[in-house]
C-alpha cells in the first residue's frame, strides 16, 4: 500500500534495526536498471529504473543551431526535464512548472562538464527527460538516463555522469533516498560525478548536514556511484554484444 | 543456421581508460593526466604507429577535407548551392567549384543542380566556423543520375569500403547494382532489377548492423555467392 498521509516520524523512516521504509539498509541503493536505445527515431535514448523511478531520456542532435542560439566555439546543450501528470500519486499539472525549469538547469549543468562541447561548434544538442514515474531522487535518475542517452547518440564525452542522492533520516545518513525519505527526512543531498575522473558535477542540498556528514556523504555517494556506473557501462556495451553472446552461449 | 561470428571488437564507453603513457591519442580519444581515454561509445583500434583510436558506433557525419560525400541539394542560391550531407553542418557548393562562371542575372543555377538532386562531391575545406565547402570539379564528381538513395550510420561506412577497399570491390564485382558510397553515409544504388536493389539494401543493412564484428567480409561473400553464384570459378 502507498503510504500517503501526514509527515512520517524519523522513527518510522528508520527502525531501530536500521531498516528503511522500503526494507533497505542504510547503505543499500535501490535496484538500478538501464536500457539503451529504446527509441528508434531519437539520435540516442535510455530508459532508467531507479527504485520506482521510471525515466526516459531522448537525445536529438547535434544539429545546426538556430542563429540566435548558436555559439561559434562550442555546441549549446539544452535540457528539458518534464514530469508526466501520472508520474506522482497526486496528479501533476502537465504544464511546465518552476520546479521543472530549475531541475532542467541543474541536470544540464551536471551533464555539461562531461560533454566535449568544443568539438561541435555552432551546433545544438537537445536532451529530453520524461519522468514517467517518480519516487524521489528524480534529478539523479534523470542525470543517469541522460548521460547514457548522450553516449548512445554518439556525442563526444569526457566521461559518463552518474548521480545519487544521499539523505539524512533519524540523524543517520542513508544512500539513494526514496520519495518518503526525501519528503520527511532531515536532508536531501544529490551528487553527480564523472566516475572515471572523480569529479563532482552536481552538488545540491536541501536540509541540514554537518561538515563531517557532508564529507561522509560524498564518500558514500562515491561508492554507490561506482556501482551504478557499472550498470550504465554494461547497458551501453550490451547493446552491441548480442552477436558475441550468440557465439559464446 | 550457423552464425559464424568469431569475435566482436572491443567496445568502449566515453571516459574509459584505453592505455597509459606512451600511446598516442588518435581520433575519438583524448589525453588526460598522461593516460588516454575514449571520448565515444565506439570500437577501439590499436595500431603500433598511429596509436589508439576509437571509431564511434553512432553519431552524425563530421566533414573531413578530401572526403568523398554524397549530398542532396536543398537550396539553390544565386551563386551557390546548399547541400545536405547528413551532418550537423550543411555543405556549401560555390558555383566556381562547379566550374561555372556565373552571372546571376543571366544564369539560373537550377539548370545545373536543382533542389532534390543528388551530387557526388568532395570536401575541400572545413573549419567548423564556416559551412564545409564542396567541389565537383574533379573526375567522377557531379550530379548522380538515377538510383535509389539510402542512408547508413556514417561511422560504419569504412566497413562498407573495407580494408584497402576489399569490401566495396567485392560488392562491385558480385552485386548486380552499382553503388555510390559517400563517407557521410549516403549511398546511391544504381541499376539492377527491383529484386537486385532490395537484395543490395539487405546486404548494406547487414554490413551496417554487424560493422563491429570480425570476419564480416567472408560472411557477406557467402551471401553473395548464395544469391548469384560464384563468379570467380
Amino acid at each position: 500500500m502507498e503510504i500517503k498521509m501526514a509527515k512520517l516520524s524519523q522513527e518510522e523512516l528508520l527502525t531501530d534495526e536500521g531498516i528503511r521504509t522500503d526494507g533497505r539498509k542504510i547503505d543499500e541503493a535501490r535496484p538500478f536498471e538501464v536500457e539503451v536505445g529504446v527509441l528508434t527515431q531519437a539520435d540516442g535514448s535510455a530508459l532508467v529504473r531507479q527504485g520506482k523511478n521510471l525515466i526516459l531520456a531522448g537525445v536529438m542532435g547535434p544539429y545546426e543551431a538556430e542563429r540566435h542560439s548558436q555559439f561559434l566555439d562550442r555546441s549549446s546543450l539544452r535540457v528539458r526535464y518534464h514530469m508526466q501528470p501520472y508520474s506522482t500519486n497526486e496528479r501533476k499539472s502537465p504544464t511546465y512548472s518552476r520546479r521543472e525549469i530549475e531541475l532542467s538547469r541543474a541536470i544540464r549543468e551536471a551533464l555539461e562538464p562531461a560533454i566535449i562541447l568544443t568539438e561541435l561548434p555552432r551546433t545544438q544538442i537537445d536532451v529530453f527527460v520524461e519522468v514517467l514515474q517518480a519516487d524521489g531522487g528524480t534529478r539523479c535518475a534523470s542525470v543517469n538516463a541522460a548521460s547514457v542517452a548522450l553516449a548512445d547518440a554518439g556525442i563526444p564525452m569526457r566521461d559518463l555522469v552518474t548521480a545519487v542522492a544521499i539523505g539524512k533520516v533519524r540523524d543517520t545518513l542513508v544512500v539513494d533516498i526514496n520519495d518518503l525519505e526525501d519528503e520527511n527526512g532531515q536532508a536531501d543531498f544529490p551528487i553527480a560525478m564523472m566516475p572515471n575522473k572523480g569529479k563532482i558535477t552536481l552538488l545540491q542540498m536541501n536540509g541540514l548536514l554537518t561538515q563531517e556528514e557532508i564529507k561522509r556523504s560524498v564518500e558514500m555517494a562515491k561508492r554507490v556511484i561506482n556501482s551504478l556506473y557499472t550498470v550504465q557501462v554494461n547497458a551501453l556495451k550490451k547493446k552491441y554484444a548480442p552477436l558475441a553472446a550468440s557465439n559464446e552461449g | 543456421m550457423s552464425e559464424r561470428i568469431e569475435k566482436v571488437r572491443e567496445v568502449v564507453v566515453p571516459g574509459e581508460r584505453l592505455s597509459d603513457e606512451g600511446a598516442r591519442a588518435g581520433e575519438g580519444c583524448y589525453r588526460d593526466d598522461s593516460a588516454v581515454f575514449s571520448s565515444f561509445l565506439g570500437v577501439v583500434e590499436r595500431d603500433e604507429q598511429r596509436g589508439v583510436r576509437v571509431r564511434p558506433l553512432r553519431g552524425k557525419y563530421m566533414p573531413k577535407v578530401d572526403d568523398f560525400v554524397v549530398g542532396k541539394v536543398i537550396e539553390v542560391g544565386l551563386t551557390d548551392w546548399t547541400v545536405d550531407i547528413n551532418s550537423p553542418y550543411v555543405g556549401r557548393l560555390d558555383s566556381r567549384d562547379a566550374g561555372i562562371e556565373v552571372d546571376p542575372i543571366t544564369v539560373d543555377l537550377r539548370r545545373y543542380f536543382d533542389v532534390g538532386d543528388y551530387i557526388g562531391a568532395k570536401v575541400i575545406s572545413f573549419d567548423r566556423v564556416t559551412p564545409p565547402s564542396l567541389t565537383v570539379r574533379e573526375r567522377g564528381l557531379g550530379k548522380i543520375r538515377g538510383g535509389i538513395p539510402i542512408s547508413i550510420i556514417p561511422s560504419r561506412v569504412p566497413r562498407v569500403i573495407g580494408k584497402k577497399g576489399s569490401m566495396i570491390s567485392m560488392l562491385d564485382k558480385m552485386l548486380k547494382t552499382k553503388l555510390v558510397v559517400g563517407q557521410n553515409g549516403y549511398i546511391i544504388i544504381q541499376g539492377g532489377t527491383p529484386e537486385d536493389v532490395s537484395f543490395t539494401i539487405s546486404i548494406l543493412r547487414k554490413i551496417e548492423e554487424e560493422a563491429y564484428t570480425y570476419g564480416l567480409t567472408d560472411r557477406i561473400k557467402e551471401l553473395l555467392i548464395k544469391r548469384y553464384g560464384d563468379q570467380d570459378g
